[in-house]
């Protein structure tokens, strides 16, 4: 990655960094070994530059000389805030942290069922399973993701027996109070075991003014023959910015469904891996980011086909107004041994301003010969004969707009499992229209 | 059969060069002696010198790009020749002379016999005489106006119009390898056509006698005026030698109004043998302007040589309603590397650009396709097109593609689709099945694959691109 480390200070990255030396009280061997590791991996990195490949759409300027500290104190917890972020599907299996900590006054997780477990990570550090996998599926990418694991003190745990569905979808919920100069740390860990089913949201909200940066890292680790749909819902405030991490790994004959929407944040920035740990698995990418004014949204997604005979499909989608800019880089990697893969990936960018834009650059690396990969990109506008004839059936133009910017979106929207969480989206797209849908 | 054939692309040129007197060739080293020299041999205006200079100047700041998918190690730079007098090469009598093997290949590639022994470097008997022909061409494109001469001799005669368009579209200051080739260039090709003239002929470097060994750094420039029309042809099918392992040419086109160019490439330089060990270096900065209303460049090329191809033919569509294309075929075997592709950029308004690539890879090869489509906040109603496939011949091969698509015009419509697949086994049997072998079977899907760009070759280009391609694949099938 980036060689600025050691050249040029970064006082973003120090304040990522700070405290993060040494055992803490009370913490297993094993995490401060991972956590030490991590630091090393951040320092040697060093923030992204410029001229960075991973980040080169991406202005990475605002970002990293951001001042942001993790020491900033929590402000008091908005309660009723929290609750207008609610799920009503998931009113008594969601577990809450605000500003990074873990709520237990806001949280319930009486209607999971039974063989699954969500708790804090603090809770779940005696895990071997945690041990296992916390720090290791999402590995040191960047410096943001080994600051993550640095520090890592707090975070959900979403732990899926063998065999077990989920009784309701499990609500993982980042509140911030969009405090200015405020870093926080969201963390997730989800484990399916064989044959396991859920469905997560795992969800970063903020206030509509709410400016501050958050890091979140999410891994996800489904079993063989394990069902996992993760959504991954962003509703940080305006003047926020967002650097998450998504890392998976599908065992054979898994299926694994990854959904990411990008609705707030000045600036965001999600960057998704998924890999193949056995033959026959199955992976989904499904990405949506709707951004105006001066918004930036950044994708980048990685699918590694390390084993024979799976698939995976990627549909993202991206619409653009006012002066903003949407960014998707997808890599499909098809590994030397990984015969009889299929791999599909489609990209469309919706432009409806003349100053906002689009940068796509959907990658494909290919070292097996048995495959059939296939990628497309659009990008273009609402098309003015669709326009007219909503038009010409009575319908006014900020509907016809908004219903067809619905439609261009509904590809990502309407496979969500839970419906309240379609209709947020809905909702997000008529108010940009000013339009009831 | 094929090992015959690998032998004989594999043994270096053996048609011994004569060695010069002493004072023609410079010692190897880059100095700015190094470009007095060059440029005080070749006669050229202070103007040209100082440019040179100037590039060589900007050079020394750079740093050798490493951002391609390929790897190789770093040429160095002083221990290349930069000035040698053109070295002619030994005449045979007859093409008994000429290897047998060599022979077959043309025949492969249904080279007629007149071309092979040009190629082969036999003096050219009276059935066909090609110096007589091109000579009747040389008079009948003065008839139209049209100029086409050795880069030297346009510097020499036509020094306005060379100042006036030399790194018009790639300044010394573009990339690396295009500073190199900027300060130190040897020759290369001048073509301009004026306001209204079609050319009554396809252009090639072939008839472009006088300039046989163009050397490493070749520079060309094409300029059509107005209403103008060329097309121009570079490299042969036939297998080419060269000694040096770095080339690093330019090549610049300029359309003005409704003006059109048409460029083709085949390129089939030594590839280095079954190891990767040798083979040229093939780092080349095309690029096209598209400055005038309704103007289009069109860039086809059939990449089967090199140990390293990499290269972008790029359109900048400045004027309003102009076209840019790209279409091409890259196959690499063996140990070969290709990165290459195209750039659009998009300026003007309603402009349009269509880019089709076809990778083929093999043996142990690794094929990229890399290119941008960039549509400027000015280029209202924008249109692209983008298709790149890559087709995998055996399990140790690789294909990549990495399109950039960057568009900052809501009125624009970009499009762009990939696939990556192998030859079908159910194709392969279908063909079996009706009495086709295998060998011929895969050279039929492969060309099958590549028609779309074949398509866009002249004529004759096309016929021995195809058989190229299956002589080329040989033995990597079954």
């Amino acid at each position: 990655m980036s060689s600025a480390a050691g050249q040029v200070e970064q006082p973003l990255l120090a304040a990522l960094l700070a405290g993060a030396e040494g055992a803490r009280g009370g913490e297993p061997g094993w995490l401060t070994a991972r956590r030490e590791a991590a630091l090393a991996a951040a320092r040697t990195q060093g923030l992204p530059g410029p001229r960075d490949e991973e980040w080169r759409a991406l202005k990475v300027r605002p970002l990293v000389e951001a001042s942001a500290s993790l020491g900033v104190a929590a402000s008091a917890v908005d309660a009723s805030a929290v609750a207008s972020y609610g799920i009503p599907e998931a009113s008594s299996s969601r577990i809450v942290f605000w500003d990074g900590v873990y709520r237990p006054e806001l949280s319930c997780v009486d209607g999971v069922g039974a063989g699954v477990r969500v708790r804090p990570l603090a809770e779940a550090l005696g895990d071997p399973e945690v041990e296992r996998h916390l720090g290791r599926v999402a590995g040191t990418p960047d410096a943001f993701v080994a600051a993550s694991t640095a520090q890592v003190l707090e975070g959900a745990v979403v732990q899926v027996g063998r065999d077990v569905a989920a009784a309701a979808p499990i609500h993982v919920l980042f509140a911030s109070s969009g405090t200015a100069g405020a870093a926080r740390l969201a963390r997730c860990l989800v484990v399916a075991g064989m044959g396991a089913k859920a469905t997560i949201i795992e969800e970063h909200v903020g206030p509509s003014s709410g400016e501050g940066l958050t890091v979140g890292v999410c891994e996800v680790v489904a079993g063989p023959s394990a069902s996992l749909d993760v959504i991954a819902l962003q509703r940080q405030g305006a003047g926020a910015l967002h650097v998450a991490a998504t890392a998976a790994e599908v065992a054979s004959g898994a299926q694994v469904r990854l959904t990411s929407i990008a609705l707030g944040a000045k600036l965001s920035r999600h960057h998704i891996h998924v890999a193949h740990t056995g033959p026959e698995a199955h992976s989904e990418l499904w990405g949506l980011a709707v951004l105006g004014e001066e918004q930036v949204a950044d994708a980048h997604t990685a699918t590694d086909h390390r084993f024979p005979r799976g698939t995976s499909r990627q549909v993202h989608k991206v619409i653009a107004d006012g002066r903003s800019q949407g960014i998707f880089n997808g890599k499909i990697f098809v590994q030397k041994d990984a015969q009889q893969i299929a791999a599909e990936q489609l990209n469309q960018g919706l432009l409806l301003s003349r100053k906002a834009r689009i940068h796509a650059k959907p990658q494909l690396e290919i070292w097996a010969d048995d495959v059939r990969c296939t990628h497309g990109a659009t990008v273009g506008q609402l098309d003015e004969e669709q326009l007219f004839y909503l038009l010409s059936r009575g319908i006014d133009a900020a509907s016809a707009r908004s219903m067809l910017t619905y439609a261009f979106a509904a590809a990502v929207a309407e496979p969500i499992p839970v419906a309240s969480v379609r209709r947020r989206l809905q909702d997000h797209i008529a108010a940009l229209f000013a339009v009831e849908l | 059969m094929s090992e015959q054939i690998q032998a004989m692309i594999d043994q270096p040129y053996k048609y011994g060069f004569v060695t010069d007197i002493e004072s023609d060739t410079l010692p190897p080293g880059l100095s700015e002696d190094t470009i007095r020299f060059i440029s005080a041999r070749k006669e050229e205006p202070a103007w040209l010198l100082e440019w040179r200079l100037k590039a060589y100047r900007h050079w020394l700041t750079l740093e050798e790009p490493t951002w391609a998918n390929v790897a190789y190690p770093r040429p160095d730079f002083q221990s290349i020749i930069y000035y040698a007098a053109p070295k002619p090469k030994k005449q045979l009598q007859s093409l008994d002379e000429v290897d047998p093997q060599l022979l077959e290949t043309y025949e492969k590639l249904g080279i007629p016999l007149h071309e092979q022994k040009m190629l082969a470097n036999v003096a050219v008997d009276a059935v066909f005489d090609s110096v007589s022909v091109a000579t009747t061409f040389k008079k009948k494109l003065k008839e139209h106006g049209v100029i086409f001469c050795s880069f030297s001799e346009a510097v020499k005669e036509h020094p306005e119009l060379v100042r006036a368009y030399l790194g018009s579209v790639v300044p010394y200051t573009d990339n690396y390898y295009a500073a190199l080739n900027s300060a130190v260039f040897s020759d290369g090709s001048f073509v301009f056509v004026p306001k209204g003239v079609r050319c009554p002929m396809e252009l090639s470097t072939y008839f472009r006698i006088n300039t046989k060994d163009t050397g490493q750094f070749e520079r060309t420039l094409i300029v059509c005026e107005d209403g103008a029309h060329v097309s121009y042809l570079e490299g042969c099918t036939a297998p080419q030698f060269d000694t040096n392992q770095l080339h690093a040419a330019v090549v610049e086109l300029v359309a003005l109004e409704r003006a059109e160019i048409k460029y083709s490439t085949v390129q089939n330089w030594y590839a280095g043998d079954a190891e990767g060990r040798g083979g040229i270096y093939n780092f080349v900065t095309k690029r096209g302007k598209c400055a005038g209303f309704r103007s289009k460049i069109s860039w086809t090329q059939v990449e089967t040589g090199s140990a390293i191809t990499w290269k972008y033919p790029s359109c900048i569509l400045q004027g309003d309603e102009s076209v840019g294309e790209f279409y091409s075929v890259a196959l690499t075997n063996n140990l070969q590397q290709a990165d290459t592709g195209t750039k659009m950029i998009h300026l003007g308004k309603n402009t349009r650009s269509t880019i089709v690539s076809k990778g083929i890879s093999a043996g142990r090869s690794q094929n990229s396709y890399r290119g941008l489509v960039r549509i400027a906040p000015s280029a209202d109603g924008a249109r692209n097109y983008s298709q790149c496939d890559s087709m995998l011949i055996g399990d140790r091969c690789g294909a990549h593609t990495f399109p950039y698509i960057e568009v900052q015009n809501p009125t624009a419509v970009v499009e762009h689709e990939a696939s990556t697949s192998r030859v079908g086994e159910e194709q392969i049997f279908y063909l079996n099945q009706r009495g086709i072998d295998t060998e011929n079977a895969v050279s039929m899907i492969i060309n099958g694959f590549c028609r779309d760009v074949f398509r866009e070759l002249p004529m004759e280009f096309a016929v021995e691109a195809t058989k190229l391609l299956g002589i080329k694949l040989e033995g990597s099938v079954g």
